[in-house]
């Protein structure tokens, strides 16, 4: 029996509800699966240390706490660590832009202007991974994207 | 009580992008969805009312009024 390849595993920290909404919506649209989601730091936290999910998607102002507790924490307790780390913010100044990519971000987006893209990759992410299990191609485990 | 002005505008922003991103039937969303559903039309208004609202309470505290008190202009 052809075993059913997993589809992409998404976990959102995010506080605005509208926002998690769209991605959420997109996440389903892809055909990968959004495993879970946070409005503040600490419950990220918790919940990607069980979680392990492939993307995490991360908003530097949250409830309480920031996008770069998780970051910090994620890169500190060594949890997840072949999870795609995206970061989707309203603070986009380099000033965030580096201290993201330095705590492990591999991606960094504008909210205002570049979240189509991140629709985009999720979409893309999502396709990929599927592809990767109907290969079966256990040497094949590079995303095909860009760090910005 | 006054509101935080940064969290506000950003919520607008937030709910401006949403707004955005469910109205330009974006390539990347998926065929069946171009013609808006009534779920993202849903959504496309509470963003819209998210913002608005955000706007009044901004509005209404920087002229020194109270929430909602739109009647001076």
């Amino acid at each position: 029996m052809q075993e059913i390849p997993k589809p992409l595993q998404v976990y959102v920290v995010e506080d605005s509800p509208i926002i998690r909404r769209l991605l959420a919506s997109t996440v389903e649209a892809a055909g990968a699966e959004l495993v879970g989601y946070s409005a503040d730091a600490l419950t990220a936290i918790a919940d990607l240390g069980a979680l392990q999910p492939d993307l995490i998607l991360i908003d530097i102002s949250l409830d309480s706490g920031s996008g770069f507790d998780v970051l910090r924490a994620l890169q500190e307790r060594n949890l997840g660590p072949s999870a795609i780390k995206v970061v989707l913010t309203n603070h986009a100044n380099p000033e965030y832009q580096n201290l993201s990519l330095s705590l492990g971000a591999d991606s960094f987006f504008d909210k205002a202007s570049e979240t189509s893209q991140v629709l985009a990759l999720i979409s893309a992410l999502a396709a990929e991974k599927r592809q990767r299990g109907s290969r079966r191609d256990p040497d094949n485990h590079e995303g095909n994207y860009n760090r910005n | 009580m006054e509101p935080d002005i940064g969290r506000e505008l950003y919520r607008v922003m937030d709910a401006l992008v949403a707004l955005k991103c469910d109205l330009s039937c974006d390539p990347h969303i998926p065929g069946e969805t171009l013609v808006l559903s009534a779920e993202k039309s849903r959504d496309a208004c509470d963003a819209l009312e998210t913002a608005s609202a955000s706007i009044r309470h901004l509005a209404a505290v920087l002229n020194g009024g109270g929430v909602g008190d739109a009647s001076k202009h």
